[in-house]
């Protein structure tokens, strides 16, 4: 009882020493460990390291499940949560994020604003689209390789379609790993940034382009263009290293994946533009929830490391996109070859695609069960399960259900 | 008489003191968590499911109009047909295999006895996600085992969790793969308390090892396998983890290995349909009652005392 007194009076001595002697630190002295819950660690493992250096005071650990100070929210989740900003700490009026406002893409830091105006969530990244091919794949297939070749000879869907069908004659080897990847991409490139959701309305709409990305689908599947290796299964993950098919799309994300799928055969991949051209697909935002127990350090964290300074390290860390456009403007940014991808200036082209996206897919409330059923129907009709047209009947009525629910 | 009357004067007088009280403190653990955790959820369950209710947002009473679009729901009768059929593909060869191997434990002659005991319930104590893994690659589509082997006797390539049937059975045998040892070891303890003179007069009466197996083993572990099927009939009719893990949480293109523990988990937590999930977990109750009164009128009017 004594001896624990007095450790807790030599704590609080060292403490109010530690205030005195360092009076410009805006933690409290005493180490305060916040928790950040994401699907995956982000990537951040070496950000993390330097927050612990710079800031000894703040811990920040990675856990899964209930009750973290940060909490990270992919892009598909954000309207389901956004209409909910009274369970978010308001990082505009609280920690007057707003100031913060001008050094992200706009559309990007709109993703996590309520339709109150209640800033939920900072942008972590962002998701360009290109198209990652096998270079040295379409170069015995006796196709152009090289990355404005490439870029040209699949423009547009026919292009890509007549492209893929020479890859497969000349091989008898599938082009592309699936067509639910194809669907997805495809399908996000609206020029009314419509996807599933229309964004003034908030209501579940059906698009034509929607529609072509699944007509291209098929015509994939009809003529055996593809794969249809699962996104996400092992096979997947090994076909990335083993030839077993010769192009996939890429949302920039994807890339730390390929590259250590493939680490056997550096420089076999490399990047062409999107067939179509470019549209954004995923990102995530970080959020600090109401019940946060340390909030004011929650933000400390969340404000430091997607400044732009440190989302450059990770972007020439781990590859992954800043939300922060000043960075792509920066020397080291644009200097950085990616040997993994044959040398492509992946900085320079996946912002690139970022930079043109004028009217970005807006994700509705219940995207991830839209998303669902619409992957569904691409996979009963690439199964040769069912026709594409009694898939797509099959599909229309389970969105009819979707579009019931409030 | 004298000594019933004793004993009913002792427990009484035993009851004044307090020995009884004693009694219900010493079991009351069990009963305070069983209601913390078995019937509160019960009744709250219960009570979400006349609600539309969003976990994040609004409550409001509906009445009954969970279930009405329940049973109006394509989707639940599908999900329902998917885990009676995966309980079937399950079950039936599972108690079978455990009735089997429980013999095969349960002969003298055994060798090394206690290490097959031992043994057989490895596979119910592996994580679920370790045996998941073993069971998708032996299953895999271009490079699983059961594929190759079928391949030599001139089957085609078969994309298992694709097919209805076929995803059936890749989930039912990872059940079975579970299962069977913990049913055989409840079978085996059941078989050892039936008294030997039974068997030993059977045989003097001239009884096969089959006759003696009908006459003498079954009735014997009648109310057990009782017990196993009604276990196993709650178990199979929230299967969740195998179909899950095995092909995904959206239950199939065509929602063909979809079962109703799936259905409420999408609901719920994918949609956020707190109410509509309660509705369905109360469905799956009454089912769960049903089927497993059904099977346990089926069971003791095959196998009689």
């Amino acid at each position: 009882m004594f001896k624990s007194i007095r450790k807790v009076k030599i704590v609080a001595i060292f403490a109010v020493a530690g205030a005195l002697v360092l009076p410009t630190t805006p933690a409290s002295a005493a180490p305060v460990e916040i928790t950040l819950s994401c699907f995956n660690d982000l990537n951040m493992g070496n950000l993390l390291k330097e927050w612990e250096t710079v800031n000894p005071n703040i811990k920040v650990r990675l856990k899964t499940g209930t009750g973290p100070d940060i909490a990270c929210m992919e892009v598909g989740y954000t309207s389901r949560f956004k209409a909910y900003p009274q369970l978010f700490t308001d990082l505009g009026k609280t920690f007057k994020a707003n100031t913060l406002e001008k050094n992200y893409i706009n559309w990007r830091w709109e993703q996590g604003v309520a339709r109150d105006g209640t800033i939920i969530g900072i942008p972590t990244d962002v998701g360009g689209l290109a198209m990652c091919y096998r270079q040295d794949l379409l170069k015995k297939a006796g196709l152009p390789n090289e990355r404005a070749a490439v870029s040209a000879a699949t423009s547009t869907q026919e292009k890509l379609t007549a492209f893929a069908a020479k890859y497969v004659a000349a091989t008898g080897k599938p082009f592309l790993d699936n067509v639910s990847q194809l669907f997805e991409g495809v399908s996000r490139q609206g020029a009314d940034g419509i996807q599933f959701y229309d964004k003034k309305t908030d209501k579940i709409v059906e698009v034509p382009q929607v529609k072509k990305a699944y007509n291209l689908a098929a015509t994939f599947v009809e003529k055996k263009l593809s794969a249809e290796i699962a996104p996400w299964s092992s096979d997947w993950n090994q076909g990335m290293g083993n030839g077993a098919f010769a192009a996939m799309l890429c949302p920039s994300w994807l890339l730390a994946n390929i590259q250590n799928n493939a680490k056997d055969i550096p420089g076999a991949w490399d990047v062409a533009q999107m067939p179509g051209g470019g549209a954004n697909w995923g990102g995530s935002q970080l959020t600090i929830p109401k019940f946060a127990a340390h909030p004011k350090e929650a933000w400390a964290f969340i404000s430091w490391v997607l400044a732009p300074a440190q989302q450059l390290k990770l972007f020439l860390d781990k590859g992954v996109l800043p939300t922060t456009p000043a960075v792509y403007k920066d020397p080291k940014f644009l200097a950085a070859k990616d040997i993994a991808y044959n040398n492509a200036p992946i900085g320079k082209i996946f912002s690139d695609v970022v930079m043109s996206i004028k009217k970005p897919i807006y994700e509705g409330k219940y995207q991830v069960s839209v998303k669902d059923a619409y992957n569904a129907a691409v996979g009963r009709m690439a199964s040769g399960k069912q026709t594409p047209d009694a898939s797509w009947a099959q599909l229309m009525k389970e969105i009819k259900k979707i579009k019931s629910l409030s | 008489m004298n000594l019933r009357q004793d004993t009913v004067a002792k427990s009484k007088s035993s009851l004044r003191d307090g020995e009884g009280r004693l009694a219900f403190f010493a079991i009351s653990p069990f009963y305070f968590l069983y209601l913390v955790f078995g019937i509160f959820p019960i009744l709250y369950t219960s009570y979400m499911a006349f609600f539309a209710w969003d976990p994040l947002g609004e409550k409001t009473f509906i009445g009954l109009a969970n279930f009405a679009n329940l049973f109006q729901d394509e989707i639940l009768w599908k999900a329902l047909r998917n885990t009676l059929s995966i309980w079937v593909l399950g079950t039936i060869p599972q108690l079978a295999l455990a009735l089997y191997l429980a013999t095969i434990l349960n002969r003298n002659r055994l060798r090394f006895s206690n290490f097959w005991r031992a043994a057989i319930l490895i596979p119910n104590v592996t994580s679920v996600l370790a045996i998941a893994v073993i069971f998708s690659s032996l299953y895999g589509r271009d490079f699983g085992l059961i594929n190759y082997v079928l391949n030599i006797f001139g089957v085609d390539k078969i994309n298992w969790m694709e097919g209805t049937l076929t995803s059936h059975i890749e989930i039912s045998s990872m059940i079975i793969w579970r299962w069977t040892g913990y049913n055989a070891l409840i079978y085996l303890a059941a078989m050892q308390s039936i008294p030997k003179e039974l068997y030993e007069s059977a045989s003097l009466d001239g009884a096969s090892g089959w006759q003696q197996f009908i006459y003498v083993t079954l009735p014997g572990i009648r109310n057990v396998m009782i017990f196993t099927i009604t276990m196993s009939t709650i178990g199979g009719l929230q299967t969740f983890n195998e179909p899950y893990i095995l092909g995904g949480v959206t239950g199939g293109n065509d929602k063909q290995f979809y079962t109703l523990a799936m259905f409420l988990y999408e609901e719920a937590f994918r949609k956020f349909q707190f109410g509509y999930g309660a509705a369905i977990g109360i469905f799956i109750f009454f089912c769960v009652i049903v089927f497993a009164l059904i099977n346990a009128t089926i069971t003791s009017k095959i196998v009689k005392d």
